[in-house]
C-alpha cells in the first residue's frame, strides 16, 4: 500500500491529503461531503455507535483515515 | 433474489430499500448522478468499470447496449481485456482490484489513469470505482441482485 500520495495537491500552498487531492473533482467531492455529512448528521443511529463502526471498518480494511 | 427487507412506499430494488432513510437515499442519488455528468470520464468507461465491479461482486447492473456490446460484456465476464483502449483497460484495472484487493493498486496503475484522464478524470475513476463497489456492497447486504440505481444506467 502507498504511503505517498499519488497526486499532488490542488493548491500549491496545501499539503497532499484527502481533501486536497479529491479538490481536483471540486463538484464530484462537493456532492461527496453532502452526502457524508446527511450520513454523520441525521439518522437515527447514534453518534458513538456510528463512529464505532466506522472505526471498525478502517481496521478490517486496514485504513489509516 | 428479492431481498430482506421491504422496500419504503413500493417500488423495488435497491432504490426503494434505501428509501427507507429518503434524505440519505436522495443525497446519495444526487452523488452518484454526478459522477455520470463528470466529463473528465467518458461515459463508456464508467459503464465498464460498473460492469466489471458488478460481475465481480455476483451482482447485477443496468448498462445500455449502446455503451457496451454483447461481445465486450462477454468479454469483461471472463476478465478479457484485450480489446479495450489503454485508456479503459487503466481504468479497468482499478475496478479490478477496488471490490477486494484495494490495497494491492500500485503507484503505476494510478499514473497510467492519471496519465489517460488528468488529475480531476482519476480522482473520478477512483471515487467511481469505490462506490460502484459500495453499490453491490449495499445490493448483497440488503439480498438484491441488483446494484443498479436510476441515472447510473450509461
Amino acid at each position: 500500500m502507498s504511503s505517498v500520495p499519488r497526486l499532488p495537491s490542488v493548491a500549491a500552498d496545501l499539503p497532499a491529503d484527502f481533501g486536497s487531492v479529491t479538490a481536483h473533482a471540486a463538484e464530484l467531492i462537493t456532492r461527496f461531503f453532502e452526502l457524508y455529512g446527511e450520513l454523520w448528521q441525521h439518522g437515527v443511529v447514534d453518534d458513538p455507535l456510528r463512529e464505532l463502526t466506522r472505526i471498525r471498518n478502517a481496521r478490517i480494511t486496514d485504513c489509516g483515515y | 433474489m428479492s431481498g430482506w427487507l421491504s422496500p419504503a412506499g413500493g417500488g423495488s430494488g435497491l432504490e426503494a430499500v434505501l428509501g427507507h432513510r429518503g434524505e440519505l437515499q436522495a443525497k446519495y442519488q444526487t452523488f452518484l448522478e454526478q459522477i455520470s455528468r463528470e466529463d473528465a470520464v467518458p461515459a463508456r468507461v464508467l459503464a465498464l468499470m460498473r460492469l466489471r465491479i458488478g460481475m465481480i461482486h455476483g451482482r447485477h447492473v443496468n448498462v445500455s447496449e449502446e455503451s457496451v456490446s454483447a461481445d465486450e460484456v462477454a468479454r469483461l465476464k471472463r476478465a478479457d481485456f484485450t480489446v479495450f483502449s489503454p485508456a479503459e483497460r487503466a481504468a479497468l484495472a482499478i475496478a479490478e482490484h477496488i471490490p477486494f484487493d484495494v490495497h494491492g493498486i500500485t503507484d503505476a496503475q494510478v499514473t497510467e489513469v492519471d496519465t489517460h484522464f488528468g488529475h480531476r478524470g482519476c480522482v473520478v475513476v477512483q471515487v467511481a470505482a469505490a462506490f460502484f463497489d459500495v453499490n453491490c456492497r449495499l445490493a448483497g447486504v440488503f439480498g438484491l441482485d441488483s446494484a443498479s440505481l436510476p441515472g447510473l444506467e450509461n
